[in-house]
């Protein structure tokens, strides 16, 4: 386990320094950072002294190292629209995506592995149609028009929920449906086909032949087995609904960092951008590696 | 004296897409306290699919019917779901070919062995590990409390069927059922089952029913024999019957090519017995092995054959086998 | 030991059915290949089916109500748009674009994630952990924010769009191509390739990759779903394809503001987009459970 643990480490410290590498490649390919922190009145001597004094006018790699270093110390660089922190505007808005991502993971677990576990059991069943049908008509919904959709079924003609901001929760049960709905289809057919896996698998028919009533066949030899790379794929999805966010942010008019980055590639605000990217990445780093060694404590192969 | 188990005219169709295939057609099976029946066939011949419907653990559309199924004069096929599950693991035990696959990965050797235990006899936690760590012992694995904490993956093949043979006794059951339990194991370390298997049975006068392809084992093993053939009867009888005096030119042609124990080395491959099996999707007339039999005749592609008995010794052939041999190459 | 099993022939009872019956008998494959086959031929014939110019504006007769609205008339079937286009020709000509994207993208992500993954699994060892490692941090990437961040920096058009998502989605190629060419690097047959000299390409062209086509097949039609998805999304958010072309996505972000009360200008391109989507990721699905009898999902 402690060999396993430290293997992991290595690699998501690699993934992660290569995913800064490529957020800082983006910074600087697009813009004279100079030039655009001195502002556009400014004229060429000032711009040179903005460059001397940040450093810019130094080799690249010695750049990357500064911003590495700025970088553990919290410090992610100015906002050119803002004119203030980044590491500020994006703690501002990180609370309202994160809870929009993890009530949509959740939301989507809650009804995704029930449903996935009822259709493996209920195999070729019209209950197990059913449950394809609403997994394939999840993923070729456009999760931007499904937003529209129900901003004008539920908002414009029934006026259950607000129209859009996230002012009160009732604005944010919207958004968490899109994203749940988004997530939901590729969770509910791992769980299906790992249920049918386990269901066939020869210590099943063990515990069958043990007598056990089918309860405790289910609930403690066939969920947890089956279970298993759900969780794996939860963390994946998490990373995706953070990724998503900037979809529905922008439908429903939410002030979240998906909103932000949004707003900040149209304004070619690159830090922002940049650190969102870079943000993004690391929580999904992070979160797999935690999942990894969750699964490998959960399994006592791995563990072994 | 009545039969522990007592089995009529068994049947079992599996519905595949436009048909159902028969996999058994007509058995009929019966076993005494602590006698040893060994089921003998090929892959396909529906030796596992009669296991299997007497727990009633047939594959999912898979259909079990027959006139008579009664253990300790309780009709299995009347019992409920979980009728039926009060019996399994507890008066029937049931051990696998595969022991790589058949424990799970998740629990530890303790916990699913005590889990029977607790199930059908509602016992507490420290009787169920006192049982385990007996059974253990009982089944030759030594330092058995070590042995309950680890995982499957952490023993051999070898171990983790001696676990099963454990699991399935936990209760003391009247039967055990082993379904090719050494077909998935080293050459040594089978022999080391099936001594245990013996060993066990004179111990605790279980009843063993043992399915399996191998003619040795049931050389080494059997008080009586049925030899299956397309879902069918084809040969029943003692070991000394079967084994001295082969009726059905099926059996006869099996240990023909049997190697003679002792002389190992000079194994040789069995020589395939030309034709083929009917398709069991269909019914066919007459004999099932006629298209692959010596001595058929037209009659045997066309009557029906009934299995008649001579002295316990049953055969469904119109032109048996009548010359006596083998009687010392088997051993018995 | 004597072993009975195994040596004797046993007649085939499970007679396979043919190849098109089975493809016939699976429902959500035909399905799926009518709508795919529908808008191809609708992409194709473009200029003889559609009943007008998609870039004509009428400003007489902007938002015009669908056919089947009380006030629509046979003039657009489809009703018009906010400048007064005829929507059934725009969405005619639409599925141009989505088809193009998705194949464009396609052909890009294929080629370099099919290459890298047979690579890996075929070659192994060091080779394999770089490209497994260059698939870890490419899946590390949030997909929607680069693409939105490469096309804002870049500039945007449609060949841009389609060589970023080409650039982005070769991840599952990859996977699945390196799954199966370490599966098959192990057979006889290409064994007794390499021990005849063959050389590494030859072997992967010749030996593994007609091997690993089914699977890749089935990447193909998700990947192609998913770049028609991302076009979309994109150019809603204004950073993919620029008017005044006709994508679905853009007609919906074009209708946006007109949602009170003419909800149809969103409603049917997103329909269209939805039924392309659908049908492409049936046939996906189809194309996998006939070629792997063991079921779906």
């Amino acid at each position: 386990m402690l060999r396993y643990t430290a293997q992991r480490l290595l690699v998501a410290f690699a993934v992660a320094i290569s995913v800064s590498v490529i957020s800082f490649a983006i910074l600087r390919m697009s813009t004279d950072l100079a030039q655009a922190l001195a502002g556009e009145a400014a004229n060429q001597e000032q711009v040179e002294q903005i460059r001397i004094a940040y450093g810019l006018d130094r080799p690249l790699p010695l750049q990357y190292l500064d911003w590495l270093a700025d970088l553990f110390r919290g410090d992610l660089g100015q906002s050119y629209y803002f004119r203030s922190p980044v590491a500020e505007l994006i703690g501002d808005r990180l609370p309202l995506t994160f809870s929009l991502a993890i009530s949509s993971l959740f939301l989507a677990l809650v009804i995704a592995v029930p449903l996935g576990i009822i259709a493996a059991l209920k195999q070729n069943t019209w209950i197990d149609r059913a449950c394809l049908t609403l997994a394939v008509v999840g993923q070729a919904m456009p999760s931007f028009w499904f937003a529209l959709m129900l901003i004008f079924f539920f908002a414009v003609q029934l006026q259950w929920v607000p129209l859009s901001g996230g002012a009160t929760w009732q604005g944010l049960i919207l958004p968490v449906v899109v994203l749940a709905y988004y997530a939901m289809p590729a969770i509910m057919r791992l769980t299906r086909a790992g249920m049918v896996d386990v269901l066939a698998s020869d210590y099943i028919r063990t515990a069958r032949a043990k007598g056990l009533s089918s309860t405790s066949i289910l609930l403690k030899h066939a969920l947890r087995n089956a279970v298993m790379p759900v969780i794996a794929l939860a963390a994946v999805q998490f990373g995706f609904l953070l990724g998503g966010s900037t979809i529905v942010e922008t439908v429903f008019a939410l002030d979240g960092i998906g909103y932000l980055s949004w707003e900040s590639i149209q304004r070619a605000d690159f830090p922002v951008v940049q650190s969102i990217v870079l943000l993004f990445s690391l929580i999904f780093v992070v979160l797999t590696l935690l999942t990894d060694l969750l699964n490998a404590w959960i399994d006592p192969r791995v563990r072994g | 004296m009545t039969k522990l188990l007592d089995i009529k005219n068994l049947r079992v169709e599996i519905p595949i897409q436009g048909g159902a295939v028969h996999a058994v057609r007509g058995v009929d099976l019966s076993i005494d306290r602590g006698e040893t029946l060994c089921i003998v066939g090929e892959s396909g011949s529906g030796k596992s699919m009669s296991s299997l419907a007497v727990m009633n653990l047939l594959p999912k559309g898979a259909h079990r019917s027959a006139d008579r199924m009664s253990f300790l004069g309780t009709d299995l096929l009347r019992l409920s779901h979980r009728g039926m599950a009060r019996i399994r693991g507890d008066r029937i035990g049931m051990i696998f070919q595969e022991p790589m696959t058949s424990l799970n990965p998740a629990y530890t050797i303790g916990n699913q062995l005590q889990e029977v235990y607790r199930r059908h006899r509602r016992a507490g936690r420290a009787a169920a590990r006192d049982r385990a760590i007996e059974l253990l012992e009982l089944v030759g694995i030594p330092n058995a409390p070590l042995r309950l904490r680890q995982y499957p993956h952490q023993l051999s093949g070898g171990l983790r069927q001696r676990v099963m043979i454990a699991m399935s006794l936990m209760c003391e059951p009247d039967i055990l059922i082993a379904d090719e339990p050494t077909s998935a194991l080293d050459v040594t370390v089978q022999v080391q089952i099936l001594h245990l298997l013996k060993d066990l049975q004179t111990k605790l006068g279980i009843a063993v029913i043992l399915i399996t392809h191998d003619l040795g084992v049931v050389a080494r093993t059997a008080d009586r024999v049925a030899v299956v053939y397309a879902g069918q009867i084809l040969e029943t009888g003692t070991a000394r019957q079967v084994f001295g005096t082969p009726r059905h030119p099926y059996t006869a042609r099996l240990l023909d090519s049997m190697p003679i124990p002792g002389m190992m080395r000079l194994r040789r491959k069995l020589q395939a017995i030309p034709g083929t099996v009917p398709s069991l999707t269909n019914d066919f007339q007459g004999c099932a092995f006629a298209a692959r039999c010596d001595r058929a005749r037209p009659e045997c592609r066309t009557t029906e054959v009934p299995l008649v008995r001579e002295d316990g010794h049953g055969f469904a052939c119109l032109h048996p086998e009548t010359e006596a041999r083998f009687a010392q190459k088997a051993g018995v | 030991m004597t072993d009975i099993s195994t040596e004797t022939p046993i007649e085939d009872d499970f007679v396979r059915p043919s190849r098109l019956r089975q493809w016939l008998s699976h429902g959500g494959l035909v399905i799926g290949g009518t709508i795919l086959f529908i808008t191809i031929f609708m992409a194709i014939f473009a200029a003889y089916l559609a009943p007008g110019d998609p870039y004509l504006q009428g400003l007489g007769d902007r938002l015009q109500p669908p056919i089947w609205h009380d006030r629509g008339s046979w003039d657009h079937p489809l009703g018009t748009d906010q400048l007064g286009r005829d929507y059934l020709s725009r969405l005619i000509y639409g599925s141009r674009i989505s088809l193009l994207i998705g194949i464009g993208t396609v052909a890009i992500a294929g080629l370099i994630g099919t290459t890298l993954g047979l690579v890996a699994g075929f070659m192994g060892g060091r080779v394999d952990m770089v490209i497994s490692f260059l698939i870890t941090v490419r899946l590390a990437m949030p997909l929607v924010l680069v693409a939105l961040a490469v096309v804002g920096l870049v500039g945007n058009s449609l060949f841009i769009v389609i060589a970023v998502l080409g650039l982005l989605l070769w991840d599952r190629f990859a996977v699945v191509a390196r799954t199966a060419a370490a599966q098959v690097r192990n057979l006889d047959y290409v064994a007794a390739a390499r021990a005849l000299g063959c050389s590494t390409p030859r072997i992967i062209l010749q030996e593994v990759l007609p091997n690993v086509m089914g699977s890749i097949l089935v990447v193909v039609t998700l990947e192609m779903a998913h770049a028609i998805l991302l076009e979309a999304a994109l150019s809603f958010l204004g950073l993919g394809v620029q008017p005044p072309l006709p994508s679905w996505g853009l007609m919906i972000a074009e209708g946006r503001d007109f949602i009170f009360f003419t909800p149809w200008v969103i409603a049917i391109p997103g329909v269209a987009l939805f039924v392309l989507v659908l049908g492409i990721n049936l046939v996906g699905d189809g194309l996998r459970d006939v070629s792997s009898p063991g079921g779906r999902s």
